[in-house]
């Protein structure tokens, strides 16, 4: 995998930010165990624009808000950053049970007397880390609530029975959100005031067309078109609302090329790693007319890669 | 082949003409069908393919122009064996599988070709049928059927190249009827005398023949007073209401009476109800609350017809749903799954005793005095869903357009939040002669959806006093932790009844600033005593604004009603997530 500093300065990226990330990675590098939390995602997020506004506001000292629907790239770019700035991170992913005490840590009895077990949210703020919270607009107001103080200028963790954690200054929150294409679901103020910003935008074609041929370099250019050109079709769809965003699904289209590369056809794959995941047969039914305008189910690997 | 006029598969082959035509944002003129009655995929893409590189409303106004041919059937299947050509050869650059689609539709003519019975042959129209097979055995490369030179010579012009214009195509298209058919579009040519359609008129022509087939047998109620607005919606027009006499008062009781049904609050309890809710701007309205349906009497004409119409909208609904049940099946299923993981959300983890979690200190001293680990608790798996759901219906004249898309819209709804295990009220409101009647379609504890199929629109909506109503029909606190109202309305609170002024003498028409205002007024009461009123609108965006006055946030817009099931879970996500 190239070096992540390297493919920025080709993509182009402004100097002044790389140099600002350099400093960055001086004021401390992990050690020990920590190395291992630092991501090294599969590939590179790519969008020269999306990419110097983030590294801007994390120089800045901000918490980002990555905002946007599926295929934006929203945890390839939150992990592409912690790369980057050479960070550990921890992933928080909002699930149901996600509350204060499993943000910040859990009381346990270690056998001789109560413990505090901190959870990730603590550990990141005590080793500089970089939080990545995934979908935290699913998040519930009142477990958020204990992240505000950690969040904002005061930068610190207030933990009842434990201490007040300071957080390093290398701290910082990345948090993902995914809204529908149908309605917005809305992150409370006191929350949205901590974070800036960053629409991201759906892939465009151009990076599309590169990261199929980055990943594939022996695909056909007239296949690869076919396969870009059908993940719009149906992002198209999903965002008429005429099927669930289920068929935009940029990692499916990526494997899906992938089945066809070991020797399954074109269809077969298609069905696999993209119709099938739609259990309604009638949604089914609107994503396979998609795929049968676009790419000939009986295609084989000879007749897709060279 | 090519129908102007269908019902059945018709999503999905709008579907496949908007995927093609890589937009959303029309109404498809024409749709595609095998004879089996489903969607035609490859002659799908070609009108989409139309839609994408012509100018579709032109193509559109040829057609219309010999609309009133008696050969006009026969003509379509042929301009679109044109078009078919033009459109095949402009797309099959960027779309390489064109060509394997077009050989499979060619190969399926022939297949049905054999299956056709005698009488079927003997219905298609030996003119289109020639120059079809003409057209797919090129296709395939086979040497078709003997043709004279006349067809052989059609066939040829219907070859359309891909490299022409629209105004091209329409002029060879033109100059084929002209030639070959002796038709010139627009002129009668055929020898039957009528006026040609075009332009606008065209268009709007269109719109009423389709809108016709579309929900056929609906004219019925959609005539009368409805004059249509920008956004084609039928509004009544406003007349003046001046005081009324006791027998007069009579009569428009025993109206409303016949009409919806008798009341389901006692005479007693109407009267407490009107007087704490038909006051100030509401002071001359009365109320009217039903679950039943009036009898026919034949005693009043005037009656017995709305009580008609009324029966032939719920069984106009009916078929509808029954024409659809597989797909609104499947869309209740979706709605169901996609709302139970927003009340999945919502809801909070009941605690469990565990080893590790929150510390319980009225537990805590059996840690040291018992060596009892499990003095803490954290969150289970158990949760505590505490939710009712109302939803209120605007059954004013304004929704005439699509009575049977709004019920069965309803229908599912009410059917996925029950699957969900939450209590769910559907009520329709109208205003006629004075009256508010709110309409109860299904009660909470009802399991049956089946009579919001009785859902039909007419009459005026007087929004502040129907939302007020509701609220008195919704859950008590004790029941559950939130009580939401979801409103579907258009935002624009309109009644024959005027507002009366204090001293009686300059009262105003509810309508506009002071409806709106009223109506704002009935939604913050709601709120005060713990309802919380959320809107769907579907509406023209002149009154965009009045829904902001009214709802402050709390409402998403609709464009189409197929999107209103959408529109609920992403509204009861919202109102879920705003702190109470």
């Amino acid at each position: 995998m190239q070096d992540i500093l390297e493919f920025l300065q080709k993509e182009g990226v402004e100097q002044e930010l790389l140099d600002g990330i350099v400093q960055f990675r001086r004021e401390g590098a992990p050690e020990g165990e920590l190395k291992n939390r630092v991501p090294v995602p599969d590939v590179y997020y790519l969008g020269t624009a999306v990419w110097e506004k983030a590294i801007a506001a994390i120089l800045c000292g901000k918490n980002l808000l990555l905002a946007g629907p599926k295929a934006t790239g929203k945890n390839i770019l939150a992990e592409s950053l912690a790369n980057a700035f050479c960070r550990p991170s921890w992933n928080v992913s909002f699930h149901i049970g996600a509350d204060a005490a499993y943000l910040v840590g859990t009381d346990t009895f270690d056998g001789q007397r109560v413990v505090f077990r901190p959870g990730p949210v603590t550990l990141c703020a005590e080793n500089g880390g970089f939080g990545i919270l995934d979908e935290i607009n699913m998040a519930r107001n009142e477990a958020m609530a204990v992240l505000h103080s950690a969040l904002d200028f005061r930068r610190e963790l207030d933990v009842p029975g434990y201490h007040l954690v300071q957080m390093k200054p290398q701290t910082r929150f990345l948090a993902t959100m995914n809204y529908g294409y149908a309605g917005t679901r809305e992150l409370n103020e006191a929350l949205a005031s901590r974070f800036v910003v960053l629409d991201m935008p759906l892939i465009g074609q151009e990076s599309l067309e590169r990261l199929i041929r980055e990943r594939f370099p022996d695909l056909k250019d007239e296949a690869g078109f076919q396969f870009v050109s059908l993940f719009y079709e149906l992002d198209k769809k999903a965002r008429s609302a005429e099927v669930s965003e289920k068929a935009t699904d940029l990692r499916g289209l990526l494997d899906a090329i992938d089945l066809m590369h070991r020797g399954i056809t074109a269809g077969d794959a298609l069905a696999m790693c993209i119709s099938g995941k739609t259990f309604d047969p009638y949604e089914k039914g609107l994503i396979q007319d998609v795929m049968d305008a676009r790419i000939d189910p009986a295609l084989k690997g000879s007749d897709l890669f060279t | 082949m090519i129908r102007k006029h269908y019902t059945g598969m018709q999503r999905r082959a709008e579907n496949m003409i908007w995927n093609a035509a890589g937009r959303y944002d029309f109404d498809p003129p024409f749709m595609a069908f095998t004879e089996k009655g489903k969607p035609d995929p490859y002659f799908n893409l070609v009108i989409g393919f139309a839609a994408k590189w012509l100018d579709l409303d032109r193509i559109c106004s040829f057609f219309a122009s010999y609309a009133g041919s008696r050969r006009a059937e026969e003509f379509d299947e042929l301009m679109w064996l044109g078009i078919e050509n033009c459109v095949y050869e402009k797309e099959v650059i960027e779309r390489p599988i064109l060509a394997r689609l077009r050989r499979d539709r060619a190969q399926q003519f022939y297949k049905n070709r054999q299956t056709l019975s005698r009488q079927q042959m003997m219905l298609q129209s030996m003119t289109v049928y020639d120059q079809q097979q003409a057209r797919w055995s090129k296709v395939l490369g086979q040497k078709g059927d003997p043709l004279s030179p006349a067809k052989r010579s059609l066939a040829k012009a219907l070859e359309i190249p891909g490299s022409v214009t629209t105004d091209e195509l329409i002029g060879r298209l033109t100059g084929i009827l002209q030639q070959y058919f002796r038709y010139t579009p627009g002129s009668g040519g055929d020898g039957e005398k009528h006026t040609p359609v075009t332009g606008k008129a065209a268009q709007l022509l269109r719109r009423v023949l389709r809108r016709e087939d579309r929900v056929q047998d609906t004219l019925l109620m959609r005539t009368g007073t409805g004059i249509g607005d920008a956004d084609g919606a039928a509004q009544l027009a406003h007349s003046f209401e001046t005081g009324k006499s006791a027998q007069q008062l009579q009569q428009d009781e025993a109206y409303i009476r016949k009409a919806f049904g008798s009341c389901t609050l006692s005479e007693q309890q109407l009267r407490v109800l009107e007087n704490s809710l038909c006051t100030g701007a509401h002071a001359e309205c009365r109320l009217w609350v039903t679950d039943s349906r009036g009898q026919r009497t034949g005693e009043d004409r005037e009656i017995d017809k709305v009580l008609d119409d009324a029966g032939k909208q719920a069984g106009r609904n009916r078929r509808y749903l029954e024409k659809r049940a597989m797909l609104i099946q499947s869309g209740i299923k979706r709605l169901s799954a996609r709302l139970d993981e927003v009340l999945t959300s919502y809801e909070r983890a009941l605690p469990e005793e565990a080893k590790a979690g929150r510390l319980e200190p009225e537990k805590a001293w059996r840690l040291p005095a018992l060596r009892d680990p499990e003095v803490f608790t954290h969150a289970g798996e158990e949760t505590e869903r505490s939710i009712t759901v109302d939803l209120l219906l605007d059954a004013s004249a304004s929704r005439l357009n699509y009575q049977e898309e709004l019920a069965s819209q309803a229908y599912s709804i009410a059917r996925s939040l029950q699957a969900c295990g939450v209590p769910v009220q559907v009520l329709c409101f109208r205003s006629l002669r004075g009256y508010t009647v709110l309409q109860i379609l299904k009660n909470r504890n009802e399991r049956d959806c089946s009579r919001i199929l009785d859902y039909f629109a007419g009459g005026w909506n007087r929004d502040g006093l129907g939302i007020r109503l509701a609220g008195s029909l919704a859950a008590p606190k004790t029941d559950a932790a939130r009580r939401i109202l979801f409103v579907l309305t258009d935002a624009s609170p309109n009644d024959s009844t005027r507002i009366p002024s204090g001293d009686g003498l300059l009262s105003k028409e509810y309508q506009g600033k002071a409806a709106v205002l009223d109506t704002k007024q009935a939604v913050d009461d709601l709120r005060e005593q713990g309802i919380e009123p959320a809107a769907i609108f579907l509406g023209p965006t002149l009154y965009l604004e009045n829904l902001h006055t009214i709802y402050q946030g709390r409402c998403v817009r609709i464009h189409r009603i197929e999107q209103l099931e959408e529109a609920v879970s992403s509204l009861l996500d919202q109102t879920l997530r705003q702190s109470r």
